[in-house]
């Protein structure tokens, strides 16, 4: 699980070692990596860490060298990305090239060293964290938006290239989810535009204004995991090339 | 995995076999008291035993939902059976003829027929069991809908577009559902094997000159439905799917449907 040292990573990683996989935690700061693996084994499941900056070859090798040590890997979650925050002209063109870089290339770069054994071994899951900006972009971020368009799409292309491996290829598309860059964000909003200080005041005022849904709340990380874990079973064996929306009926059309 | 579904109470139509009965047999697994539903009293008695046997809660009730007065008799025999009805999944609809040569062979008839059966009858069920969902502030609306609904074949067009419309529905209700504690999502089977399907594969075995369901099979497999799993999807996929819609761990999924479809479904 790439980008597993907090947020929708972290809610991932422990679900699945509560259901008893193995799990290689990732990130880029140790002590963040290192709190998970203990917290994960304190609970009794699994955990080794992995670290490494996913946005070069060396730093793949890195990691996938580290994450294979102690056994195969059969499911990998391509989560790790950043998100941009300027308004779409605003956006250097470097930042689009550098966005695709660590949100598109660094996943093919793990999907290329994790999958072969997979295919081998005749079973494997590759889940893409998309997001409903892939099909629903708002002006501002816009590479990153973009950057997300290219997940669900590599997502599907890597589904037809395993057609009859055993392994497939899907994706979770978050909506609006409360990790703490999240939290962070809105706070910041809700002092421009006098929401209120409590958090449920914040929350309301988000959902009234910025992210009108149909659950009138932000998603929670363990909501994502759970459907996570739904296409990382073998209960999903016959699911590939799908997209799960997860995201209280932020995005307006049918997928 | 504890799916939080105990003492849920759910209808599913059409569930005296296939897709419909695995969908009770997984839900009563996780605790859920399950209203069976079919048009055979047989069937419906078999399922319902079965399930009890095995310590789960079960009762049917008979009526074929695809007509007023059948829908009705469901809808009254459901909401008794356990005094209310928490997850409602529109398991029933099926094509109402087979597969015609030709597009151009499908009556208008077939067309009316089509969006009765498939969309017309889940939107009944929704308008009977939703007000008390919503007064109890949570509930779950489940429609099964099917590939064709996004990747239809040319030669059953009334069903693929019954199906499109129950997708539009699924995701219309989740706008009128907001705040209320009630989501509405569907799934996308793909080919499902269920004995019902035999004829079929005989028949397709038979036009290459073999009279085993088998060859007919493997030749669908390979010839006609493009998927990228290996081999056809069975009920258990699909009830495993609704099983999780079901769940509160799906609280924050509604007004979305996504494809249990072994990858034949092209597009992103």
């Amino acid at each position: 699980m790439t980008g597993s040292s907090s947020g929708l990573g972290e809610a991932i990683v422990k679900m699945l070692a509560q259901e008893g996989a193995a799990v290689v935690v990732h990130g880029r700061d140790s002590v963040r990596v290192d709190v998970i693996v203990k917290a994960i084994s304190d609970a009794g499941g699994r955990a080794d860490r992995t670290l490494g900056d996913l946005t070069t070859v060396a730093g793949a090798d890195e990691v996938c060298g580290e994450a294979l040590a102690n056994g195969p890997v059969d499911i990998l979650v391509n989560n790790a990305g950043y998100y941009g925050s300027r308004g779409w002209l605003d956006t250097p063109e470097d930042e689009w090239l550098n966005a695709y870089n660590a949100n598109v290339v660094s996943g093919v770069r793990m999907i290329k060293r994790l999958v072969p054994a997979m295919r081998e071994r005749g079973w494997g899951r590759v889940i893409q964290i998309g997001g409903g900006l892939s099909q629903q972009p708002m002006a501002s971020q816009p590479e990153y938006n973009a950057t997300l368009a290219a997940r669900h799409n590599l997502a599907v292309s890597l589904a037809r290239d395993l057609k009859g491996a055993g392994v497939t290829s899907n994706i979770v598309s978050p909506g609006c989810i409360r990790v703490s860059a999240v939290e962070d964000f809105l706070t910041g909003v809700s002092e421009r535009l006098g929401w209120g200080e409590s958090w449920s005041e914040i929350e309301a005022g988000a959902c009234r204004d910025f992210i009108p849904n149909d659950i009138g709340r932000l998603g929670r990380p363990e909501e994502i995991a759970a459907a996570v874990a739904y296409l990382a079973s073998p209960h999903a064996d016959y699911v590939s090339g799908a997209m799960i929306r997860v995201d209280g009926g932020l995005n307006r059309s049918i997928p | 995995m504890d799916m939080l579904l105990k003492g849920k109470r759910a209808l599913i139509t059409g569930s005296t076999s296939g897709i419909g009965a695995q969908c009770a047999r997984v839900l009563a697994g996780e605790g859920v008291s399950v209203v069976i539903n079919g048009r055979s009293a047989d069937r419906a008695a078999a399922v319902t035993e079965e399930i009890r046997k095995v310590g789960g809660e079960a009762k049917f009730v008979l009526g074929d939902v695809t007509t007023e007065d059948g829908s009705n008799a469901v809808i009254e025999g459901a909401k008794s059976a356990f005094d209310g009805i928490d997850i409602l999944v529109n398991n029933v609809g099926n094509p109402t003829q087979e597969s015609h040569d030709s597009w151009f062979d499908a009556p208008f008839q077939e067309w009316i027929d089509d969006y009765h059966q498939n969309t017309i009858a889940a939107v009944r069920l929704v308008h009977a069991f939703t007000p008390a969902m919503k007064e109890r502030g949570w509930g779950r609306l489940i429609q099964v809908s099917s590939r064709n609904a996004i990747s239809p074949h040319a030669n059953l067009p009334t069903y693929g577009a019954a199906k499109a419309a129950l997708n539009n529905v699924t995701l219309s209700l989740s706008k009128a559902l907001a705040g209320t504690g009630v989501t509405s999502n569907g799934i996308m089977p793909g080919l499902i094997y269920t004995p019902q399907l035999d004829k079929f594969f005989i028949e397709t075995a038979q036009r290459q000159g073999s009279d085993d369901p088998e060859f007919g099979k493997q030749y669908v497999l390979k010839n006609i439905v493009h998927q990228t799993v290996s081999r056809l999807g069975q009920p258990m996929d699909i009830a495993a799917a609704v099983c999780f819609l079901a769940s509160p761990l799906a609280d924050f999924m509604t007004g979305t449907t996504f494809r249990i479809d072994g990858g034949s479904t092209p597009t992103v």
